[in-house]
């Protein structure tokens, strides 16, 4: 028996060495990113006045650089398409905890869905993948039951995914190509595009939403409260009659503090179908309008509310 | 504990050791102690249920052979054993649409949610095929309650199987292990294997299987067809694999399992197919239903065969959940029985004119195919869903983007290879022995290439468990 288990820990110690080779994977895969947007935030290298945080109407609809060049405040956009609440509280945290804290943070809110289950959002996992050379990544994948802790402290290998094997230079394609402010407004649309609109005012049933949403939702909002962070919570257009329902359930959990602003319902670009990519994304002409709107209503708050040191 | 997971790997691997340590009178409870905690990883309510079932299936195999109380006590269990799966597994199919119908306001299910009735199916059948053993004098009543228990609830099948014969078990339970270093490498390599099939394999075709079943009306129908051909492998490498991880482990511990599958796309024929797969389940309805059942109503004659055949079958289905889908898919596994049986000597004079090569790998594939198809009544959700899978099927459109993902061909081509070892061994015996003689011959450059392609296959396998996927047969 002592001859085998000799033999089993030999093997396990070349395997141990085996594996340290990985780290130039975790390396290379990071390397390999074209959205570097958390790594800048890991690196604590977004430090700005203005950050915009929210899935892929945030980051469709809202110009950072154009806010930036009319309030003359830096503006960065950290949405990620695709993203659930649970991840933007987690691109705040790590915001507050590797840069300065930004005087204003405006939260884009999902028309509705915000903080039910939604099958086109969720923690977006591929996003920290790349970046598991950073302790704090594969910690956080960690804490999210994605890889077990006690052996990632020891395996490279257990804090990788088969994704970070595909180490190809990574390019943008024309619908996920962000700006150098992290905003990927859409120019272009398929022809084949269809949605139609949806009007009438629907119910929204707080009963159906998910218990870790409405944590993070109110965890990130702790956040802003105590760096001192002003919170915007940022009502876009969706292809359909907003719903006052939902705003009043996101207002009701927020408590107070918090700032809101809702797109100008009566504008009609806002109900001309060809100004939308899709039910819930503009195109960019009509982002460019929504933007200029938010910007009237930040220098407002600016000059009343909110008192900002240059 | 997810038996793919490093932790539970690494605990067993620690505890093989522990085991061969240990004086061997000590050894069965130290195996039986490690299964409960298994067990009360998963629930303590779970834990206790279980000892309470051994416990009372223990005492009436201990009094069956009694002939004052043989038939009772028999039939007790039974009743019993069945009832206890009625409660736990098909209330909404049984009990509560009854209750539905008599305005009766009770809900059973709530003892399901409180037990968590993990593995229930699978022990059930063992303890209803020892009572029955005890009861036809097919073996004697085991007395020692530790190794009862430990024959219900051994941690390595306890939660998929195989489904394991006490006659077959508790004798090896008193036989003195010595620590076998050949043994416990072969049981580190099954291990390894089915980590392997499950894990690289398996979770990658789940996406795609499970992924199209959540939403067939959504589904473009070359997926659908996809879906179709792929399914018997997705079972077939998610089940295989948890097997061989089964069989390594207890190989480890000195103990050897009934067999589950042996390699079942070789099969030219469903009846050939279900001696091949899933051997442990089939086997046992063809034991305990189908002998039975054609021998107590032998009067009958051809009736009785064919009647304890979509008996046992449809029995078969509805082991796997209550529903209609897994009815009719334990009833057209049966119809292919009974198709092939009444049709043999006219096939055979059909076919025997054929080729060999063309005789056998059109059996094969039509085995497969029908196989494949009939899975679509496992995956479907409801009856319903199944048949807009193959209403969908004929529309013949789409884009097969699945294709296009590197993941997903290189998981082909793991399959590949795998499907050709498995034709190499079965069709090429010889040469797969001199391959396997070469592989574990024992020279120092066998030994570094070996190691090498341990090392790749760890890797690949630790890389790929990011994506966690429960076994299928889990849910029984």
């Amino acid at each position: 028996m002592g001859k085998f288990a000799i033999k089993l820990l030999l093997f396990a110690v070349i395997f141990l060495i085996f594996d340290k080779l990985f780290i130039i994977v975790a390396h290379f895969s990071a390397e390999a990113e074209a959205n570097k947007r958390l790594e800048y935030l890991v690196n604590g290298e977004v430090n700005k006045d203005i950050i915009i945080i929210g899935s892929s109407s945030g980051s469709r609809d809202i110009i950072a650089s154009q806010i930036e060049e009319t309030t003359g405040l830096s503006t960065y956009n950290l949405c990620y398409p695709g993203s659930n609440v649970e991840f933007h509280e987690f691109i705040m945290r790590t915001l507050v905890k590797f840069n300065e804290p930004p005087e204003i943070a405006m939260l884009v809110v999902d028309d509705n869905t915000e903080l039910l289950h939604n099958e086109t959002t969720n923690f977006r996992k591929d996003r920290l993948y790349p970046l598991v050379k950073y302790p704090y990544i594969w910690r956080e994948l960690s804490q999210r039951d994605e890889r077990d802790k006690l052996f990632s402290h020891f395996l490279i290998l257990n804090r990788l995914n088969k994704y970070n094997f595909d180490i190809r230079k990574k390019r943008f394609t024309p619908i996920d190509t962000i700006q150098d402010c992290g905003s990927m407004p859409i120019s272009w649309k398929p022809e084949d595009m269809d949605f139609e609109y949806v009007s009438g005012e629907r119910p929204y049933p707080v009963g159906e939403e998910l218990p870790e949403k409405v944590e993070a939702y109110k965890k990130l909002i702790e956040t802003c409260k105590t760096n001192n962070i002003n919170l915007v919570v940022v009502f876009p257009p969706f292809y359909q009659t907003h719903s006052e329902s939902f705003e009043k359930r996101i207002r009701q959990l927020s408590g107070d503090g918090v700032y809101y602003y809702l797109y100008n319902t009566e504008n009609p670009v806002y109900r001309y179908k060809d100004n939308y990519f899709d039910e819930s994304h503009l195109m960019q002409n009509a982002a460019i309008e929504f933007t200029g709107e938010l910007i009237t209503y930040l220098n407002d708050l600016i000059e009343n509310e909110i008192k900002i040191d240059n | 504990m997810d038996i793919t997971s490093l932790y539970f790997i690494s605990f067993s691997v620690i505890s093989i050791f522990i085991y061969y340590l240990l004086r061997n009178e000590y050894r069965v409870l130290f195996l039986t102690l490690l299964s409960c905690a298994f067990i009360a990883t998963y629930s303590y309510i779970l834990l206790i249920y279980v000892l309470a079932y051994s416990l009372i299936n223990y005492f009436i195999g201990l009094k069956i052979p009694d002939p004052r109380f043989k038939k009772l006590l028999f039939t007790t269990g039974i009743v019993i054993n069945l009832t206890q799966l009625l409660l736990l597994k098909y209330v909404t199919f049984t009990i509560n649409p009854v209750f539905e119908l008599l305005n009766i306001d009770l809900d059973f299910t709530v003892i399901s949610r409180i037990i968590i009735p993990v593995g229930v199916s699978f022990f059930t059948l063992q303890g209803i095929g020892y009572l029955i053993n005890v009861n036809l004098g097919w073996e004697k009543p085991e007395k020692n309650f530790i190794h009862f228990l430990l024959y219900i609830s051994f941690f390595p099948r306890f939660l998929s199987g195989p489904i394991d014969r006490s006659n077959h078990f508790l004798p090896q339970l008193r036989i003195n292990k010595t620590f076998d270093g050949e043994e416990i490498a072969a049981g580190f390599r099954l291990i390894l294997f089915g980590l392997f099939k499950k894990v690289v394999i398996a979770n990658q075709l789940a996406h795609i299987v499970n992924g199209a079943y959540a939403n067939i009306d959504n589904s473009d129908e070359y997926s659908l067809w996809a879906v179709l051909l792929l399914q018997p492998l997705y079972l077939y490498f998610d089940f295989s694999g948890y097997t061989d991880i089964a069989f390594g482990f207890a190989r480890a511990f000195g103990i050897e399992l009934r067999p589950n599958f042996k390699r079942p796309f070789m099969s030219e024929s469903m009846t050939e197919f279900w001696k091949r797969f899933h051997i442990s389940l089939s086997s046992w309805f063809h034991d305990y239903v189908f002998i039975r059942t054609s021998y107590r109503y032998r009067k009958w004659g051809m009736k009785a065969s064919n009647f304890a055949l979509f008996l046992a079958w449809v029995l078969f289905g509805i082991w796997h959940g209550a529903g209609w889908t897994f009815m009719l898919l334990g009833f057209l596994q049966a119809l292919a029985i009974y198709y092939e049986f009444s049709t043999k000597k006219l096939r055979v004079r059909i076919f025997s004119k054929l080729p060999d090569f063309l005789r056998v790998w059109l059996g094969r594939i039509f085995t497969y195919l029908f196989y494949g198809t009939s899975l679509v009544f496992f995956f479907a959700p409801d009856i319903n869903s199944a048949f807009t899978f193959f209403a969908k099927l004929p529309l013949l459109s789409g884009d097969l983007s699945m294709v296009k993902d590197e993941i997903f061909q290189l998981v082909l081509i793991f399959i590949f290879i795998i499907l050709l070892f498995e034709i190499i061994k079965h069709d090429f015996s010889n040469i797969f022995n001199k391959i396997e003689s070469y592989w574990l011959s024992n020279n120092n450059i066998n030994r570094i290439f070996r190691w090498a392609v341990y090392c790749i296959l760890i890797t690949i396998i630790i890389v790929f468990n990011s994506d966690v996927q429960q076994f299928i047969y889990f849910q029984f």
